[in-house]
């Protein structure tokens, strides 16, 4: 044996122990870079390409759209901290001073900023603004769908009459367009740095924006480091120096936070951030956001083509218990289209359905189709939270003879699954629109031959409704038109929202203002220490 | 010369593999909680009389499904051995006594094989055939057959020369009956003891192959999938969803190890425990 005493070797151990443990709190002082840790790497940066939600938000700090929704304060935000969310009902110019849209919605007319300039040091005009509009209209991917907001071929042209105008000409009135155009991804791209830069590939890892940080450093899939880019035209964003660390594990990721190594977690499982609730040091955001658990069902595949089958199916799902054991109170129920976020929502019309087992046998009777069922309910890998619904759904329903097998794919089989033109299983899936508006939700989840119809509803009189919302004038008109779409879509279950988010960020004391926007939520420019 | 009977390692061993078997083999029936049995209302309930392992997060009782558990990883585990040792042993014996052209046939077929890591082979015909515990069953089993094969061939090579052997042939003997009576019986002991080792590394591969996803699928309560799902839970304060499956795997592995060691150090003649003093 070696010469080195028992107690010499247990105090070595002790002083290692005790240096393991301590190091990670000295990790961040208030001065140093303000740093996130997230836990959805975007998948690309191009704008033109990224779709869903979170990976949009990705792109606010380093891109700027020519309009930009007011922010509003949260009610019950933690005590020292400003948290302020988007108000949806309030567009106001950003790339743009100002702007105005003609009495019939055809022309939008955008009197942008003077002298405004790109990092590269490239004029960021009205010819630029103009050639970036055309390139995310042209590309034919999610650029495209934002840019005419859903209704294809309706741009009529893009004109930049002088240096600091630019002009939107459309076919017929588009309402929701202003609404596109406050979106990260809808953001002006320096163009000639891209052509530059040897063409389009070169954006999905790097930035060609006029944000409020630069992209210093980017490492896809581990990190990005921002700078505030001192050519901003708005505000100086109050951290100079952000680093984001993408950590998928969840253990990792509460581990960091509880030791206060980040200044911002994000993504944390519903489980471990009620953990965090009252940690010293810590404080717990909650933002109720127009975004949903659902369970999609394949309305064209049999038995889940019968109405009166997927309404026994609604009937159940221990929505309180899902509440309660997967959500942790981070949530809300409700039965419809739409989820109590949003303005058009009505309680009477969105009232969550009970678990009851009865009445969901009797439907089964009732709908004729044979038991026992067998189907099939597909989850993405690394979603705990999708793991344990589609686990509570497959015990539940069991008890009324449908029989789930559950398939957890990786995330691009995953997509594969959700974008397939015939869906054949039901599918677990975290949604919500990047526009809280009914007919933005409608226009891609409601259609018939819509890719984005995560359940291949299909109702003709619903549509039907829907292809008249641009004849309506008044708000009321327009909530009425909601309202008897709500009912069909009610009467006809195509499929189960489970519960409507209630986001939640994790943020060190030192945080004194924190913004949540429902695409992202990534606007660094309005965090800060 | 002592018998095993007074070794008590040995008799450490077989207690814990009678428990975890008796365990497997009873609990199920006798426990009165289904592995898959949910109570909405008791999720993530500590241990205590009525759920001595606790529950998890959608109020499965973790005891019933540790139980059936061990029934999955003791099944694929004698599956496992049962496969290797006739698919094994069968190639070793042919390469053994078929002559050099068949032997290095054989032998090269089973190096390509062992080329792979064992973990990795399994996970490959796993993701291949389609992940479940039956494939991971069949991946854990191919990447054992190099193991039984190997040793099989070695101990026939050096069994078919020994002289009662040689005598067989020379009086005749066909080889069914060489094989059957005098080189089978004779690789016994190794193959008790491989049957042994092989056993505690399936039952770990499966636990493996589960924490990563690739064996059980939801909601079949295996050892694996259940530590990895009580992992999210291990820094929340719930550390009974990931420590029962976890000893599961342990006291498995280490009943199957010891076994395999005390068995090896019993049966070969040549270990110090039986050399005469």
């Amino acid at each position: 044996m070696s010469g080195i005493s028992a107690h010499v070797r247990a105090r070595a151990l002790a002083i290692a122990i005790a240096a393991t443990v301590a190091s990670p709190f000295a990790a961040i002082a208030a001065e140093g870079p303000f740093v996130i840790n997230y836990s959805l790497p975007p998948p690309t940066l191009d704008p033109a390409i990224v779709c869903d939600i979170a990976d949009n938000g990705f792109l606010a700090p380093l891109y700027t759209p020519l309009l930009r929704y007011e922010a509003k304060p949260v009610a019950n935000a933690p005590e020292g901290i400003t948290v302020t969310a988007e108000d949806t009902t309030k567009i106001v110019g950003y790339l743009a001073e100002s702007f105005t849209v003609s009495d019939d919605g055809k022309v939008l007319n955008f009197k942008l900023r003077d002298g405004l300039k790109f990092p590269s040091g490239n004029p960021l005009d009205a010819a630029a603004v103009k050639a970036s509009l055309e390139y995310m209209l042209k590309s034919g991917t999610c650029g495209t769908y934002f840019l005419e907001a859903a209704q294809f071929g309706n741009t009529e042209a893009i004109e930049a009459p002088d240096a600091t105008t630019v002009v939107i000409k459309l076919k017929r009135g588009e309402p929701l367009l202003p609404h596109a155009l406050t979106q990260p991804n809808t953001g002006i791209i320096d163009l000639k740095t891209v052509e530059a830069n040897g063409g389009k590939t070169w954006l999905a890892g790097h930035a060609a924006g006029a944000g409020p940080y630069l992209l210093a450093d980017y490492q896809p899939g581990v990190r990005a480091v921002f700078k505030a880019n001192p050519d901003f035209f708005g505000e100086a964003p109050r951290e100079k120096d952000v680093i984001v660390n993408f950590i998928t594990d969840n253990a990792t990721l509460l581990l960091q936070a509880r030791n206060k190594q980040a200044d911002v977690t994000l993504g944390l499982s519903k489980a471990s951030v009620e953990s965090l609730k009252g940690a010293e040091g810590l404080k717990v955001i909650e933002v109720p956001t127009a975004r949903w658990q659902l369970i999609g069902l394949p309305n064209q595949t049999a038995p889940f083509d019968n109405a009166k089958f997927r309404e026994a199916l609604s009937y159940a799902l221990p929505y309180d218990a899902i509440l309660k054991n997967v959500a942790h109170g981070f949530g809300e129920t409700f039965y419809g289209p739409y989820p109590p976020q949003f303005p058009a929502f009505k309680a009477e019309l969105g009232a969550p359905r009970p678990y009851d087992l009865e009445k969901a046998k009797a439907l089964i009777a009732e709908s004729g189709v044979k038991t026992p069922v067998t189907a099939e309910i597909i989850i993405r890998e690394g979603q705990n939270d999708q793991e344990q619904i589609a686990t509570i759904a497959q015990g539940a329903w069991s008890q009324i003879g449908v029989n789930l097998t559950i398939r957890k794919l990786p995330a691009s089989g995953y997509q594969e699954a959700v974008g397939a033109k015939t869906k054949t299983s039901a599918i677990v899936r975290f949604d919500g629109p990047s526009v809280d508006d009914p007919a933005w939700l409608l226009d891609y989840d409601l259609r018939c031959a819509s890719a984005y119809n995560t359940s291949n509803y299909c109702s003709k009189d619903a549509e039907a409704l829907l292809d008249t919302r641009h004849d309506l004038k008044s708000d009321a008109e327009r909530q009425e038109l909601w309202d008897k779409i709500a009912k069909i879509w009610v009467a006809d279950s195509p499929r189960i929202p489970v519960y409507a988010d209630v986001y939640t960020a994790v943020v060190s004391a030192d945080v004194k203002d924190w913004h949540f926007a429902q695409d992202g939520p990534f606007d660094l420019n309005l965090w800060g220490r | 010369m002592r018998r095993i009977g007074d070794d008590k390692t040995f008799a450490l061993a077989v207690l814990i593999a009678a428990l975890l078997i008796v365990g497997a083999l009873l609990g199920p029936l006798v426990w009165p909680l289904g592995p898959l049995d949910m109570d909405f209302g008791a999720p993530l309930a500590a241990p205590s009389f009525a759920h001595p392992m606790g529950t998890d997060s959608n109020g499965r009782d973790v005891f019933a499904r540790f139980l059936t558990g061990a029934r999955i990883s003791l099944a694929v585990g004698a599956i496992v051995v049962l496969a290797g040792l006739v698919v094994g042993g069968a190639i070793g014996v042919a390469a053994g006594i078929g002559g050099r052209v068949v032997d290095t046939i054989l032998m090269r077929l089973i190096d390509a094989l062992a080329a792979f890591p064992p973990l990795i082979l399994a996970m490959a015909v796993t993701v291949g055939l389609g992940v479940g515990l039956k494939t991971a069953a069949i991946g854990i089993a191919l990447s054992s057959v190099p193991f039984f094969a190997r040793l099989m061939r070695g101990d026939i090579l050096r069994i078919r020369t020994l002289p009662f052997v040689e005598a067989s042939v020379a009086m005749g003997a066909k080889r069914g009956r060489i094989i059957a009576r005098h080189l089978l019986p004779h690789t016994a002991p190794t193959m008790l003891v491989q049957c042994a080792s092989v056993f505690g590394y399936a039952i770990l591969t499966l636990a493996g192959l589960g924490f990563i996803g690739l064996g059980a699928q939801i909601p079949e309560p295996e050892w694996g999938a259940m530590i990895t799902d009580g992992m999210q839970y291990a820094l929340t304060g719930q550390w009974w969803l990931a420590l029962f499956p976890g000893l599961g795997v342990l006291l498995a592995v280490i009943a199957a190890n010891l076994l395999a060691d005390r068995l090896e150090e019993s049966l070969n003649p040549r270990s110090a425990r039986n050399q005469v003093r």
